[in-house]
């Protein structure tokens, strides 16, 4: 949920982190080479072990051991967010946002509940994609195979994207500047994001095509190990940078605002009702997605998945509050945040508010639209005029006070007399007053900005982690940096190679095999899911790519378009819980009932997200678009809660309502199912 | 009451208490019964909400250990 904007914004952090990265030298250069270099030859050992068919393809035989199973499990569900998004939002809001963690042992759990009876019933009916085993189930191999392959190309899709673009987004910041690469006959110069993108994508796209499932779970082992690695030494570095655990306690409860220990966060965005929801169903909603959901398949038994989850459970878990949480602290007390208060207030066309060129204690800055006085201190507060300088009927100027992160948010009355020279305006004098009294007022939440070293909130354990652990621990120090740099490439791989792969298995088993070609041979089938995992990469990377275009972006925002549908991912997978919960523990379902309550769900999702404000505002928004808009504006700014949570609501009534009015298509099937979890795993 | 009934009484009675302590965790952990302890000061030299937290952490891997030992039986049905 938090990925897409993750990586999006760290591409925005250029010179701080660019800065930071100088001081580590060639080490990530090596390191990474060697990363790459090592896939290569994991994808080559996966194309040697293979044998023929589908299920060697896309589940490994189903034979993959507990060690391979948990740590892909593990390297599948961690993403970009897990090393930059998850400290990210630690950094903005406060101490609050590590309960996130919590979600964790809950997606565990469902490792076994949920896994072993997938398990099962894939092994007895050779299903392979979570669309084979629901529409075998309710009987229903037409709308409902396809609406459940969109649910899952709805999930997939944006991540594949995403995860290639941090490819560039990270290597812009590794190696900045352009690249010359002689290919013999000709020298091509490619930028450092076009480079990093295309060696993401071409390296993840051979080992997938190569070795399938096999190599994919293989890289997900050194992916995984890297990623918790990275997590838990970046966050333990902590401890020791700030002499140790007790001493970080304390800077942290003397030194941070109130806001960033308490609930609901600095920008008062994070109540206990979303913190709750995104816990519970954005847990079991990620653990539900097709890639996951193969990974059950793959596994040689139930009690490989028995102790898949309780090693993603506790080592998952401790990863991120005993790990990467801490770093989002330790950026709180290293780069404090900017608070904002701020006031408006009109005035009339011909007035000016200051009429002196120079005011003492007071810098001016112009641009086309603004004059600019500044008053600041060495300490980081700073007051701020800002005065239109264009000629409309009636101009707003504002006025605001900043200050740093734990420091008194009262504006003093010295200061206050001080300010309030600059103008005899009787508007300016009352906003200064409002202005002044909001900043008494601590139920007065003022806005909140990364520090200005940092730029953006997702940046923080780069800046973090390259600037701090070389002065630190020295040369040990940058060795830790490079690889938890490496470590991000390694979560972006691993979530794009197993969305790759299962978008290759849903698009030949799901689409082709059921729509276009019924009778191809499986040999055919793989051949079929390989082409695909090239094109699919191909079409990705050029929407990377061009997405950099200035004139592209302009006419067809696709990127953006996507980072929105990245949002919802979670979401529109979570569709797929009723008929999860009804096949594996309740079988009480019918396929009509799955077919309403999916789409209606879907759909929910769809008008309660950001995609459909997008589509009205494409259609010129028309007044039933705009009405349906704000409704649904008030309902989610009025109750806080996971994207899912709106989608279950009308998925669940349908799905229950038309079940209770309509008969099971295959009622052996039900049975044959029950006696399958029955059975010993 | 023969043997495998009385083990299938005693293991979905586990059942029961691992269901309940999971959604307890839930509910005290990032639910409504953070606001217990949603306060600015230190307890222990820590933020209250973070020792909160690992508190539920606790209780949830404690949790999910007993099942993995006592009532999860990948032989046994459902």
């Amino acid at each position: 949920m938090f990925d897409i904007q993750s990586l999006l914004t760290l591409a925005q952090a250029d010179g701080a982190v660019e800065s930071s990265l100088s001081g580590l030298g060639r080490m990530p250069v090596y390191i990474l080479a060697g990363y790459l270099v090592l896939l290569l030859i994991l994808g080559l050992a996966g194309w040697i072990k293979s044998k023929r068919g589908e299920e060697d393809y896309y589940l490994a035989g189903r034979s993959q051991g507990w060690l391979v199973s948990s740590v892909t499990i593990m390297a599948t569900f961690f993403s970009s967010f897990a090393l930059l998004g998850a400290p990210g939002m630690v950094y903005r809001e406060g101490v609050m946002f590590a309960l996130f963690s919590l979600n964790v042992p809950i997606a565990g759990l469902s490792v076994y509940l949920i896994g072993s009876r997938i398990w099962k019933a894939g092994r007895r009916f050779g299903y392979v994609t979570p669309g084979d085993m629901v529409a075998d189930y309710y009987g229903s191999h037409g709308l409902l195979k396809l609406l459940v392959a969109i649910t899952c190309v709805l999930y997939v899709l944006p991540y594949v994207v995403m995860q290639i673009q941090s490819g560039g987004i990270l290597s812009e910041k590794l190696f900045p500047g352009e690249h010359t690469i002689d290919l013999g006959f000709q020298q091509l110069t490619v930028g450092s994001f076009a480079l990093g993108s295309t060696v993401l994508a071409a390296v993840t796209m051979l080992y997938i095509m190569v070795g399938g499932m096999r190599s994919v779970a293989w890289t997900d082992l050194i992916q995984g190990l890297l990623l918790i690695s990275g997590m838990l030494v970046s966050g333990m570095a902590m401890f020791l940078a700030f002499d140790g655990p007790a001493n970080f306690g304390q800077r942290i409860c003397a030194e941070l605002p109130d806001n960033s220990l308490t609930i609901p966060g600095n920008t008062g965005g994070w109540p206990w009702s979303l913190l709750l929801t995104v816990c519970a169903f954005g847990s079991i909603g990620s653990m539900v997605q097709p890639a996951q959901w193969m990974r059950f398949y793959a596994a040689s038994g139930t009690r490989t998945l028995k102790r898949g989850a309780v090693i993603f459970a506790v080592v998952l878990t401790s990863c991120f509050i005993l790990g990467v949480m801490l770093i989002g602290l330790a950026g709180q007390l290293l780069y404090p945040l900017n608070f904002t208060l701020q006031e408006s207030f009109e005035i009339p066309a011909d007035q000016i508010l200051v009429e002196a060129d120079s005011v003492a204690g007071f810098e001016q800055s112009m641009n086309a639209e603004h004059r600019t006085w500044t008053w600041q201190t060495d300490d980081g507060y700073q007051f701020q005029l800002q005065e239109p300088t264009t000629n409309a009927e009636q101009r707003s100027a504002t006025v605001s006070w900043n200050w740093m992160g734990a420091a008194d948010r009262n504006m003093p009355s010295t200061a206050q007399s001080e300010f309030s020279e600059l103008s005899s305006h009787p508007n300016f004098r009352r906003a200064i007053d409002r202005l002044a009294a909001q900043s008494a007022d601590p139920s007065q939440r003022p806005s909140v900005a990364a520090h200005a070293d940092v730029k953006d909130y997702n940046s923080i354990l780069v800046v973090v982690v390259s600037q701090k652990l070389p002065v630190v621990f020295g040369q040990l120090g940058a060795i830790v940096a490079a690889l938890i740099l490496v470590a991000i490439m390694a979560a972006s791989m691993s979530t794009a190679d197993s969305n790759l792969h299962a978008l290759a298995a849903v698009g030949t088993r799901d689409v082709y095999d059921q729509f276009i070609q019924p009778d191809a041979s499986q040999g055919r089938r793989v051949w079929v899911g390989r082409i695909l995992i090239a094109v699919a990469t191909v079409l990705a990377l050029i929407a990377v790519i061009s997405g950099q275009d200035e004139q592209v972006r302009s006419q067809y925002d696709i990127i953006a378009m996507i980072a929105q549908m990245g949002l919802m991912a979670i979401a529109f997978s979570a569709q797929l819980l009723p008929v999860v919960v009804d096949m594996l523990f309740i079988r009480k379902g019918t396929a009509v009932g799955a077919i309403g309550g999916l789409a209606g769900g879907l759909l929910a999702t769809f008008v309660c997200g950001p995609l459909f404000k997008m589509l009205a505002s494409a259609l010129g928004s028309p007044q039933v678009l705009t009405d349906v808009l704000n409704a649904v504006g008030q309902l989610t700014s009025t109750v806080k809660v996971h994207g899912s949570v709106w989608g279950l609501v009308v998925n669940v009534p349908i799905f229950v309502v038309l079940s209770l009015l309509t008969r099971h298509r295959n009622p052996g099937r039900v049975r044959e199912f029950a006696e399958t979890f029955a059975s010993r795993g | 009451m023969n043997s495998s009934t009385s083990a299938r009484n005693v293991r979905r009675r586990r059942s029961f208490w691992v269901a309940a302590s999971i959604i307890l965790a839930l509910l005290m952990g990032p639910g409504p019964g953070i606001l217990l302890v949603n306060s600015a000061k230190p307890i222990w030299g820590f933020p209250a909400i973070y020792l909160w937290g690992l508190l539920w952490y606790a209780v949830e891997l404690v949790t999910v250990v007993y099942a993995f030992l006592f009532v999860w039986d990948e032989n046994d049905s459902e």
